[in-house]
Parts: structure tokens; sequence; C-alpha cells
């Protein structure tokens, strides 16, 4: 008994004895790891940029007492130590890889989903927004009777490939909130439903990888039934394409913080009827012969190269000699889809309503529109809260004339 | 101030120290509390007037008590104890439960009294148990007075365990405060402790709250029953991460500094009943009511009708101490109720049935009472209750449920995993006993706890700017 009894106690002395060491060593080594961190972050000069997050990172804030007493220094101050970490950007890569290890299938809002595709989860509708648009839409469409107006909601890349999505991720019945937005847009608005063909198309690149837009690729295939819908004779068959940008990472790509992807961006030109054009970036007041914008190539988000991004009001004027006139009202997606319609319009009117306060009637006076477009995708839609504003008449007592003429002074102001 | 934070592991604490073992014996409470008073204020920096009042009301006090009693004035004593008391539980109801009172005020009456509802001071529930853990103590007779400004406010504001505890009682900690050894092993001991705890906190407690913060973002209607069990489940896996691994940092920072609390949480999932839960599950607080609340009253020694009553106290307190709403006063009664049952209906029964069942009905009520305590009012919990059960349910089974149960298999096995002695035992029986090869093995462990964390704390800003968003 007494043997094992002593043989227990200098076991558990032995094991004290490698415990003091172990712990005794996780000072030092600790200790020097926390010291080079403490260095490198104290030798490391800061960063003003950052390329991957596309942002100002935070600085060194100033020291005053307002900033003390309401605790923002302190804030401030997490943020920087924070943002102005040693080698931030590989921690980062870092945690993606943990996420990825843990299954994680989804980073900030955006599905991580299969062939290197990122979709973003969809937001929740907002159903009042919608209805006051629709019956804006359509109030507008009935004030202009003797113009086709038209609506062609672009379904999103997450309802499209729905095979790319992660296993079982619960996204959205897009055609069910399409099917609603339909109801709601009365007898005047034609619709363009272009759901089918892109589904027709989806084991083809018609959406971004790495971005939340669609490509050339998937406009062109719509712009086949926009065309048919819309009327528009003698439609190009032939399109050279180039390519633009090779190693396009998108916002997707930012958002999640997931690069592993690249796309390609190109451009359509039509290859026999293409017509001289100008465009007229209106609020800017700059002018421009191409509708593509290559500096923006240069630029973290190459999808930018169409019109330099959004515009409240972009005018294109033609050579196209028959008298045929667009007013466009539309989201970014468009932006890539009016490459398609150059060639069949005398002047194509492009409205962005969520920077645009103007007077749209008098613009269709103006401009002798015969035709009306609503272009959008579905996610922007069923969250934008511009629309009825910009198509609402808000001085019902001012004739189309008396607004024409404002419409004219400004112009010639600016 | 959180210990899990850039901030915290790479400014903070090396700072203090440095600064710590840099001052000889005398000066290292002074530093203790002047760093502590910084951590304070970092976060609260207009609260930290109301916690140095605090610190000076009570160390005067305790001071009066004493001297009250020396000279024999046992109704000055009793006056100054009962006034002290007040004090300190009026100051955390009027930041803590004024807005809730008025609240309840205003639904009674037929009209409305306005009023404005504070922010609650960080740990103002934490420092005002430990204040009266000593002013009850020192009037008991049960430690000596405090006669050192520095040392007292030290213990009331030790950053470590400061703003989620453990809630540490005066009695304690009494001489440590005056004499504490610290050895190069210890201060090892205190960093494993607070690697643990960063991993539990940063590592699993975040991730899997992910799960449940979809899960909760659901609409009404939209929840399957398995989505509902996956959310519970994902809740109850955060917050015990997420709270112990807190109180193990805390544990491991007082370590450094030479001081041994206690500890906070001892394996509660792994209880076969609810008492035995609650006998592991937030100790130091656990602790205090019985000490402070429970035996006062007269515990379970005055009769069956008493000893009732004042489990239904405790447990009304219990609820109320850990938010100003409703459901916490029901989750509080909630475990009243089922540890009543447990010791005058169940006893026998519980005896009588396999371990296997016994866990399962433990966790069981573990889980119906962490939806009391998440959701944001009763009607939410009762409605969320009602799902678990199929009642307004979308399914058994749906794609989002399945979704998340794929998605967050690995975590939840991982998180069980780390939720059982037996891992850490033989994780200690493999490192401490044999080669020397493992204990290299042990080191690369927390060395991993250590980088993957800070990849998750440095990526706490990551925030891309996108702009042109459509």
């Amino acid at each position: 008994m007494a043997t094992r009894d002593q043989k227990n106690q200098e076991r558990k002395r032995g094991t004290r004895r490698i415990q003091g060491r172990f712990y005794r060593r996780m000072v030092r080594v600790f200790g020097i790891l926390l010291a080079l961190l403490v260095l490198a972050n104290i030798i490391k000069g800061d960063q003003e940029f950052s390329d991957e997050e596309n942002r100002m990172l935070a600085r060194r804030p100033k020291l005053t007492w307002e900033a003390l007493v309401s605790g923002d220094y302190m804030t401030d101050f997490e943020s920087y130590v924070s943002d102005q970490f040693f080698a931030r950007n590989q921690w980062i890569t870092l945690k993606l890889y943990e996420d990825m290890l843990l299954g994680k299938k989804e980073s900030n809002g955006v599905y991580l989903g299969k062939d290197g595709y990122l979709m973003e989860k969809p937001d929740e509708p907002d159903w009042d927004r919608v209805s006051a648009n629709m019956a804006a839409v359509s109030a507008f469409a009935e004030r202009h009777p003797d113009i086709a107006t038209y609506m062609c909601m672009v379904p999103n890349a997450f309802y499209i490939f729905e095979d790319k999505l992660p296993a079982q991720a619960p996204v959205r019945d897009q055609e069910a909130d399409l099917q609603r937005i339909r109801e709601l847009k009365g007898e005047s608005v034609h619709d363009i439903n272009v759901t089918d063909v892109l589904k027709e198309h989806a084991d083809e690149v018609i959406y971004y990888k790495t971005d939340h837009h669609w490509t050339s690729l998937g406009a062109y295939y719509a712009f086949g039934v926009v065309a048919g819908a819309m009327g528009i004779e003698n439609v190009a068959s032939d399109y050279s394409i180039h390519t633009v940008a090779s190693d396009f990472q998108g916002t997707l790509a930012s958002k999640s913080g997931y690069h592993g992807s690249e796309d390609i961006i190109e451009v359509y030109e039509a290859a026999d009827i293409e017509p001289d054009y100008i465009v007229s970036y209106v609020e800017e007041n700059e002018k421009s012969t191409s509708i593509y914008n290559s500096e923006c190539l240069q630029e973290k988000d190459k999808y930018t190269v169409f019109f330099g991004g959004n515009h409240s009001r972009i005018d294109i004027g033609t050579t196209q000699p028959e008298r045929k006139n667009l007013l466009l009202f539309k989201d970014s997606y468009a932006n890539c889809f009016v490459q398609f319609l150059l060639p069949y319009y005398q002047n194509i009117i492009m409205i962005d309503a969520r920077y645009f306060y103007d007077n749209v009637d008098s613009l269709i006076q103006n401009y002798g529109i015969t035709d009306i477009l609503f272009l959008y995708n579905v996610n922007t839609f069923v969250t934008d809260n511009s629309l009825a504003d910009v198509l609402t008449v808000e001085e019902p007592a001012e004739g189309p004339n008396g607004s024409a003429a404002t419409e004219e002074e400004t112009d010639a102001a600016n | 101030m959180i210990f899990s934070s850039v901030f915290f592991i790479f400014v903070f604490l090396p700072i203090t120290l440095l600064l710590y073992f840099a001052v000889p014996k005398p000066g290292k409470n002074v530093v203790l509390l002047i760093c502590s008073l910084i951590f304070y204020a970092w976060g609260e920096p207009v609260y930290i007037v109301l916690m140095v009042f605090s610190i000076i009301y009570n160390y005067i006090s305790g001071i009066e008590i004493d001297h009250h009693r020396t000279q024999g004035k046992r109704g000055r004593m009793r006056f100054v104890f009962w006034l002290t008391v007040g004090v300190n539980l009026g100051i955390l109801m009027f930041f803590k439960y004024y807005g809730f009172l008025m609240e309840n005020v205003n639904y009674i009456l037929p009209f409305d009294i306005p009023y404005r509802e504070l922010s609650l001071p960080v740990g103002i529930s934490f420092y005002t148990f430990q204040t009266l853990s000593y002013i009850i103590d020192v009037y008991k007779d049960k430690v000596s007075v405090q006669k050192n400004l520095i040392n007292f406010g030290t213990y009331i504001a030790m950053f470590p365990q400061l703003i989620a505890g453990p809630i540490v009682r005066y009695a304690d900690i009494e001489k440590q405060l005056d004499e504490r050894r610290i050895t190069l092993s210890g201060f090892g001991n205190g960093i494993a402790w607070f690697l643990r705890g960063l991993g539990k906190k940063v590592l699993l407690a975040n991730n899997i709250g992910m799960a449940y913060d979809a899960i909760a973002a659901l609409p009404q209607g939209e929840m399957s029953v398995l989505s509902a069990w996956v959310g519970c489940a994902a809740y109850a896996f955060q917050i015990y991460f997420d709270f112990s691994g807190y109180s193990d940092m805390a544990i491991g920072l007082g370590k450094m500094f030479g001081f041994e609390f206690m500890r906070n949480f001892d394996y509660p999932y792994i209880s076969k009943s609810i008492t035995e839960f609650w006998r592991r599950w937030h100790i130091s607080l656990g602790t205090w009511f019985r000490e402070y609340v429970y035996i006062p009253l007269g515990g379970n020694r005055a009769g069956t009708a008493k000893s009732v009553r004042n489990i239904f106290i405790v447990w009304f307190l219990t609820g109320l101490w850990h938010g100003a709403a409703w459901n916490f006063i029901f989750w509080g009664l909630y475990y009243g109720v089922l540890l009543l049952l447990e010791k005058y209906v169940m006893q026998g029964v519980l005896e009588k049935i396999p371990n296997v069942v016994k866990h399962i009905y433990t966790m069981f009520f573990v889980l119906i009472g962490w939806v009391l305590f998440f959701s944001p009012g009763m009607g939410e919990a009762v409605s969320y209750i009602g799902t678990m059960f199929g009642i307004g349910a979308n399914g058994l089974a749906d794609s989002a449920g399945i979704y998340y149960l794929y998605n967050y298999a690995l975590l939840i096995i991982l998180s069980v995993i780390c939720s059982v002695p037996l891992t850490y035992k033989k994780f200690n029986r493999f490192v401490f006993s044999g080669s020397r090869g493992r204990t290299a093995i042990a080191m690369g462990a927390y060395l991993a706890i250590f980088i993957l964390s800070v990849a998750y704390l440095v990526n706490a800003t990551y925030n891309p700017f996108l702009y042109f968003r459509f």
C-alpha cells in the first residue's frame, strides 16, 4: 500500500513539475509573441486607404474634451487600433479561411455559392413602397395614354441561379414577388417578362460572380425579349464583343471579403448599324462621345465602365433618323443594357429616380417621347423609395407648358 | 472596454502589466486601481463618477459601521448599515429599474407620467453586489473593516471582474488585497485561462450566435419546428460560451495579477437536474443570493411554507437581477417552480430514472428557460415556445431549418465537445503526464487559439464601403 501511495504521489509531483514548466514556458512564448506584435504595430506606419475594403481606414483620433466625455474618442481609438493592425489584410484572409473551415455559407449578407458565385441575400420587400411606386407608374402611364409604357423587372442572380446557391439556402421566391408587382401595374403598362429567357440561359455567365449586376450577356438575352415587346424593328443580328476587363472583382467580393473569383466585363457593339451619338450628363454638365468610361476600368468598381456609374439624368442623342424617343427610368442594371438600345432611338433620356428631382412630364413634351420603359432589377425595385416622388405631379395647377418653360430656363441657366 | 478586443489585448493589457510589474509592491494596488478606473472610464466616461462615489461612500460607511460597533452603539450601527444598503440598492434601482417601473406604473394608471429612460451603467449590477457583500459582512462582523481606500477601491473596481463578474465576495479576497503571491507559473496559468476564455467567446460564442441571430430574425410563421430548436440550442451555446468565456478571461487576468477568483461555471450543461444546473451555472451569483438573501431570510430551516416563500423571493430577485423586464422575472420564477418541484415532489422520481433521461429532462427545461430569457417580451416567448412544439410552425422541418442545421453542424459538434469536462480532463492528462513533445502540442493549441481569435478580432471593423450600390 505504502509503495502505491508513494508512486501516486511521485506521479502527481511529476505532473505538477511538467505543469509548472509548461506554464512558465507559456509566459515566455506569449510574452515574446505579444511583444513582437505590439512592436510591429508601433513600427508600422499608418495606412490611409484600404484597397481591399475600398474605404479610408480610421486614423488616430484627436483628443478633445468633448470627444472624451462623449466616449467618441475611445470608440474611434479602438477602430484606429483595429484598422491599422499589423498585417490587417492577412488577418482578414485568415478569418475567411476559418469561416470556410467551420462550414459557413454566407458572409456579411452574401451567399457563398457554388462555382465561385457570390450572391446577395435579397432584401425584404417593402410592399407599401412598392404599391405606392406602382400606383405612381400606373397613373403616370394613364396621364400619357398616347405613349407606350413598358415595365421590365429583371430577377436577381439568386433566383435565376438557384442551383448555384448553397444547398437549402432559404431565399425568397422572386417569381411570387414579380407576380405581385405585375398585379399592381394597371392596364396601361405593358409588362416585359425576361425571367424565362434568363432561366433558359442559366448555364451561361449572365450574372457576375463577384458583383450584384447582370453581365452584358444577360442584358443581351433580355434585350431580345424587350425588342420584340417594344416593337423595335431591324434588330441587329451581329455584334462585335470587346472584353474590357478580365480581373473584375465587384461589390459582392468586397462585401463578403471573398476574393476567390474574377469576372470578365464585355461590351457589345452592333456590327453594322451603330449610329453616332453624344452622351450628355445633364446635372454634371458634361458631354462625351461614348457611353463607356475607360478611366473607370482603373478603379475598383469596374462596372462603372458603363456611364461612369449612376447619374440623375443622362441624355443620349443619336444620328438615328427615325423619330423615336425613349424615356428610361432605371437603376444600375440598365447601365449595361442601354448599349443595346442605342441604334434604335433618336433620343434616350435616362432618369435615375434616386437622384432626380425635376419634373418628368415636361421632359415628355420637350423631347417628343414615344416610348417609356421602366427597367429595374427586382431587389432594388422592392425597396425603392424614390420612384413615386419623381412620377407624381406636385403642382397640378401648373400646365405642362409652364413647367416646360422653367425646364428650358434652368437648362439655359446651366 | 471588453477583453475580446484588439485594443484591450494589444494596448491596454501590455501597458497595465508593464506598469504593474515595474512598480514595487506597495504601489501595485495603486497601479491596479488607476488602470481599472481608466478601464471603466474608457467605456463609461460619465458613469465613472458614480462608481468613484460608490467606492468612497461604501468605504466610509464600512468604517462608520465598524466604529459604532466598537463604541457599542448598536442602534447607530444598524441605522448606518440599512442606510448604506438602501443607498446602494437605490442607485441600482434608479439606473436599472426606473424605466421599467415607470413603464408599468403608466400601464396601470389612466394617464401617462413622462419619464426618461436612463442608460445602464456597465457593471453596476456586479459591483453593487460586491459592495453589498462587503457592507453586510462588516455589519455581521464576519470580515474586518478595510481602512485602506486604495485596497477597497481595488476590490470594487478591479478590472478583470468589474464588468461581468465573477461576483467576488470581499471575504474571499480580503487577504489577497494585502498579500498575494505572483509566480511565473501562476502567471502562465492565468494566460492559459485567458486564452481558453478568449477562444470560447470569439471562436465559439460569436460564431454560433450567428445561427441564433439568423433564426431569430425569421418572420413569425416562417419558422419550422426544426429551426426553432436549432435556434434555441444555438442560443444556449452562445450564452454559455460567451458568459463562461468572459468569466474564464476574468479568472485568467486575476491570476496574472496574483488573485484567485472562484470559478463561475462548472460545465452546467452536463447537469442531471435543475438543482444541479444552478450549482454549476453562474456560481458566484447563486452563492451571493444564498449567502445574503436566502439564509438571512431563514433558508430552509423555518418550515416548509417559509422555505417556499424564500425560494420564490430569491428566484424573483435572480430573474430581476438579469434585466428590467417581465420575461426575466418569469424566467427566474420558472426556475423557482422547477427547483421546488425537484425538492418536494420529484425527489424520489429523479433518483430512479436513468441518467440519460435525467440529462434530457434537464436540458429540455433549460432550453425552454432560454427562450424566456432571449425573447424580447412574454408574447414573443410564448409564440416561440409554441413553434418549438409545432403550434404556428412552418412544418416540422423546412429548408431554412435544414440549411442552418447543416451549416452549423460542425460548430454545434465543437460546442458539445467543449461543454463537457471530459475534453479538458483528457487534454490535461495527455499533456501533463508523459513525454516532452506533448507539451509542445499543447503550446501549439494555445497559440492556435490566440492566432485564430485575433483574426476575428481584427476583422471586427471589416467594413467594406460599397459605393454605387445599385
